[in-house]
């Protein structure tokens, strides 16, 4: 074969190892949603290391003078073709990214690559070029650790430019590689020389981390103006971060020079073992990329501070690649050896004029997002963030790690579902022992201390930025219960037994840019990989999951819980462990969790189709997979059952949602189904009493029916189930509305007198209740209604108006009084103003026309 | 792709700029929408599909929806088949506009029973002839039926109809503003 063949597919292999073989989340429950940095660098830097070991001048795949390019090639393609085709549409991906999987993947790809590389010729005598100096092998080295440190602190927070997605880091890394294959193609006639060979690649290396520096200053330079500007030079705009014309933008912009800067040096090596040094180097710096993160790391968490710790990476790294060349060019030789020296002495001075001066937030978004702390951490960079609403989030590189003010209440939803699948002697009493994987805020430190005594144990992959963390966002008292503990030891608990619970909540993907910036998107996500989570005997794991992720592309066994949030967004809980409370076996009050299924086989999405799609539209599409494969997994698993069916209605119902105007309302982006509404129906049938994924179901439903002002609807599918499970305040109260709707309040008022014994909180409906009982000419059971309403919520200002104009309408005397009051407290209010004009009358006329 | 960030910006900024959220269309009573139109339709969205138009005056990338509705017209029961316009829409996932000033999707899906005033323009854009929906979204109303009669759903203060109404008192009031209009 050869040699240049040999070299390409030498490059095609070792790219594809390259992509395939990465630690990927899920590969434990203190590592579900991100991985530790230590384990990512472990799993890059042996996968690095693997592939560097063949590169030897002397073989068969390196005999040829374009070695460089060919490997440089098939790298380049290997890479791309693998992490484009395997990530995520095909799970190929799970048996190789996994501990056993990379041990699979170093047993079939070493020999090949020994094999393609070719054997080492017997020596006789020094190869030409071939570095026979351990100064200048630990040199490469160094440099080589040097050039990793300064590339890994760029890709840090290059990452959350693209759209939350393996394919996303996939394109980045090969716009590098492109660029160094093209680097080596254009200037590698002009280094190719012998007096080149011994400096070439070092100082390509130094220059390539110094310009790494200044890619990562353009980066956090980057306002969302300047972004825009970038993009639409190209055609593209803000809503078009995270697609592949992006990512290839974004990545060459930043990588171009670096990347030219290390194909030129490799071509000038001449020899590949200088490169193989250089690789085993890079390798180490991956390493060490997380102890410099912590030694270099601020006592503030200021977003200024963060903007510090990068530049201090970014000059130690050049630093330390300047001062490896320095120690290679002892005593340099003639003009491209002094030149060499002044290019080492200069890199790191450029490096430190590195200008970031303001740290913006997403500037992907279309208005600037103020980050209120940023705190480097291995796994990624966290950020606590200001959303334009005011409350504060966590994210990590981008993807969202707590839920925003609207979605607590489905968060608390999770949790206590979770909770429910515990037997009940673990939950009564002092209540279950709880390790939560995750960032813990106000409200669920809140939640976890009513359902249980003990304290709580807390763990995260971002692990170094978490203390930091939960004094933002916890008060003393909050953190007192809480036991931070490290994943390691957290792991150690596990497989002890120390729990019997194990929460990890979900993570929801960027924030995107829609063109209007007054609703925020999230994008989508890449899924953890479901390996073994196995727990011991007596441990319930949860971890959610969102259905707008990769995760129709994942194997999806076990049992699993459900929450479809105001019919919107499905999450997805994998259940592991167990005993789980028995669902025959409980108390007549209680509404045990619905368990369903998944199908073991993997969706195979076309990557392409989902790669052309607006990353904002991509959702839809994952989340209507994944709700399919878990309607047919349950229907395999229990046919005709209640799962069974609202499964199906869920697949159906999802299946039917897409992209809507921002101009809509939340409840008018729902897309309703009738089919789906059936399926509900029919579910409801199959087992007595409710469980939390169908109460919330029926209550999201009428809430949006109403919402949408479809009365019809209302009165088809939500009227008969509040008939069949009432007293349902919510239900009962949709079904009123409807009927005033469609100008019936005699129907209206049935289903207000049914409400309002479990409902004299909700003051909406206690004021329809009341305007209701006048138009039907009652004003003296409106007047009951209000005073029974003040009695539960004291004196609110709306129920007094109501209870004054109820009076009013009944004749009663002390009505003017009230009202005379209400002017004054509010002298625009016209119709009390009207009703003082008028003087005590009869029953109100009808609020509609007829 | 660039227009549609422009445009669909333009139309973002637009809604953002009015009164909680809600596009800045003219505000009719009643009387003043049956007087501007040229009649009002109550039927059922049997069609619906968007074009888009390349004007050399009104420039390119302009979009346009037509709803087509079967029912009768309110002035004097003549049973039509009509198509009425507005502009907006989007012809396929990436290319078009949304217009803060349209009908919502969800009023104009197809299958619901609507009632629309229109009015019959030479030109609402890009040389575009139609039967346009007067005042856009305050032009066009659901109705519903749980029972007997349908109901006109009101959008409250502003629009020409702004309370739940049954179509049969609709009616009558169309053809008392007609009727006082030709005396």
């Amino acid at each position: 074969m050869p040699s240049f063949v040999r070299s390409l597919l030498y490059g095609l292999l070792a790219g594809a190892f390259l992509a395939v073989v990465r630690a990927p989340a899920g590969l434990d429950w203190t590592q579900f949603h991100a991985v530790e940095g230590s384990t990512a660098a472990l799993f890059r830097a042996a996968a690095l290391a693997a592939v560097s070991i063949f590169l030897g001048a002397g073989r068969s795949a390196f005999r040829s003078p374009r070695w460089a390019p060919g490997l440089l090639l098939g790298l380049a393609v290997g890479f791309a073709g693998a992490g484009l085709a395997l990530s995520p549409p095909i799970d190929l991906s799970a048996p190789l990214a996994g501990r056993t999987g990379f041990g699979l993947a170093l047993l079939v790809a070493l020999p090949l690559l020994r094999w393609i590389a070719g054997p080492v010729p017997a020596p006789d005598g020094a190869i030409e070029g071939e570095p026979a100096a351990p100064r200048e092998r630990i040199g490469l080295a160094t440099a080589g650790a040097g050039l990793a440190l300064a590339l890994e602190n760029l890709a840090a927070h290059l990452r959350p430019f693209g759209g939350g997605l393996a394919l996303d880091d996939t394109l980045f890394a090969t716009s590098f590689l492109l660029a160094a294959l093209i680097g080596a193609a254009a200037f590698g006639a002009l280094v190719a020389r012998p007096a080149l060979a011994r400096l070439g690649l070092s100082v390509g290396a130094t220059l390539a981390a110094a310009s790494a520096s200044w890619g990562l200053g353009y980066l956090m330079g980057l306002d969302t103006n300047a972004l825009w500007l970038r993009l639409q030079r190209f055609g593209l705009d803000l809503s078009r971060i995270g697609s592949p014309g992006a990512d290839l933008l974004l990545g060459a912009t930043v990588l171009v020079v670096p990347g030219f800067l290390l194909g030129a040096g490799i071509v000038a090596a001449r020899s590949p073992t200088r490169l193989r040094s250089l690789l085993l180097g890079g390798a180490v710096g991956l390493l060490l990329y997380g102890p410099l993160l912590a030694a270099l790391s601020p006592e503030s968490h200021e977003p200024s501070a963060a903007l510090e710790q990068m530049r201090h990476v970014a000059i130690a790294s050049t630093l330390l690649a300047a001062l490896a060349t320095l120690a290679i060019l002892l005593r340099p030789k003639g003009l491209a050896g002094w030149i060499g020296v002044l290019l080492a002495i200069a890199a790191p001075l450029a490096s430190s004029r590195v200008s970031m001066e303001h740290y913006h937030g997403a500037p992907w978004y279309d208005v600037e997002l103020e980050p209120l702390a940023v705190v480097p951490a291995g796994a990624g960079t966290v950020e606590l963030l200001r959303l334009p609403s005011g409350a504060p989030v966590v994210m990590l590189d981008g993807r969202r790690l707590t839920p925003t003010p609207d979605e607590e209440e489905f968060d608390d939803r999770r949790l206590l579902t979770a909770w429910g699948l515990l037997p009940e002697a673990v939950r009564n009493g002092e209540g279950p022992r709880v390790l939560f994987v995750g960032v813990m805020t106000a409200r669920r430190a809140d939640l976890l201390r009513r359902l249980t005594k003990r304290p709580i144990d807390q763990t995260a992959p971002w692990f170094e930025a978490q203390r930091a963390l939960d004094e933002l966002l916890l008060s003393d008292e909050a953190r007192a219960r809480i036991t931070l503990i490290a994943p390691a030891e957290a792991r150690r608990r596990i497989a002890s037994g120390s729990y019997d619970l194990v929460l990890v909540p979900e993570v929801v993907g960027p924030i995107q840019s829609t063109q209007a910036a007054n609703r925020i998107r999230w994008g989508v996500t890449e899924a953890p990989l479901l390996g073994s989570l196995d727990l011991p005997e007596g441990t319930v794991g949860v971890a959610w999951v969102r259905a707008d992720s990769t995760l129709a592309r994942r194997r999806l066994d076990g049992p699993l819980l459900l929450t479809l949030d105001r019919l919107a967004t499905l999450v997805v809980g994998v259940v592991r462990g167990g005993p789980l409370a028995d669902r025959s076996d409980v108390g007549v009050d209680e509404e045990p969790p619905l368990l369903f299924a998944g199908d073991e086989e993997p969706s195979r999405g076309d990557t392409r189709a989902l790669l052309e799609t607006i990353p904002w539209f991509r959702g839809f599409r994952l989340q209507a997979e994944t709700a399919k494969r878990i309607a047919r997994g349950t229907e395999a698993e229990s046919p005709d059952s209640r799962a069974a069916h609202t499964a199906r209605g869920i697949a159906l119902h999802l299946a039917a949602q897409g992209p809507s105007s921002p101009f809509d309302t939340i409840e008018e982006t729902v897309e309703i189904e009738e089919d789906a509404l059936r399926e509900w129906t029919a579910g409801l049938r199959k087992e007595p009493g409710m469980d939390p994924l169908t109460r919330s179901l029926w209550v999201d439903l009428a809430h949006v029916l109403t919402k949408q002002r479809t009365p019809d609807l209302v009165l088809a599918f939500v009227e008969p189930v509040a008939d069949a499970y009432g007293p349902w305040p919510a239900l009962d109260a949709a079904a009123a509305r409807a009927h005033r709707e469609l100008l019936d309040p005699d129907a209206a008022m049935e289903r207000y007198e049914r409400a309002l014994p479990g409902a004299w909180s909700n003051l909406s409906l206690v004021l329809e209740a009341a305007e209701t009982a006048r138009e039907l000419g009652r004003p003296e059971r409106a007047v009951e209604i209000c005073r029974m309403a003040l009695e539960k919520q004291g004196a609110r200002t709306e129920l007094l108006r109501a209870l004054a104009i109820s009076l009013h309408a009944s004749g009663d005397p002390e009505a003017d009084g009230m009202l005379r009051q209400l002017l004054e407290h509010d002298p625009e209010d016209e119709e009390v103003r009207a009703l003082l004009e008028v003087g005590p009358v009869g029953p109100e006329s009808p609020t509609g026309s007829d | 792709m660039k227009k549609l960030l422009s445009l669909a910006l333009a139309t973002a900024l637009l809604g953002i700029a009015a009164h909680d959220g809600q596009a800045q269309i003219k505000k009719y009573t009643l009387p003043e929408i049956v007087t501007e139109a040229d009649g009002a339709v109550f039927g059922q969205i049997v069609a619906k599909r968007v074009f888009r138009v390349d004007d050399p005056v009104d420039g390119p990338e302009l979009y346009f929806t037509t709803i087509t509705v079967q029912g009768r017209l309110l002035d004097d029961e003549t049973t039509v088949s009509m198509d009425l316009t507005y502009n907006g829409g989007f012809i396929d996932d990436e290319h078009g506009v949304w217009n803060s000033e349209a009908p919502s999707a969800a009023d104009t899906k197809i299958g619901n029973q609507i009632i629309a005033f229109f009015k019959w323009q030479d030109n609402i854009g890009g040389g575009v002839s139609a039967n346009a929906i007067v005042a856009m979204h305050g032009g066009l109303y659901r109705t519903a039926s749980g029972g007997s009669r349908p109901v006109v759903l009101g959008r409250g203060a502003g629009y020409a109809i702004e309370r739940n109404v049954s179509v049969s008192n609709l009616e009558k009031s169309i053809r008392q503003v007609r009727g006082t209009k030709k005396r």
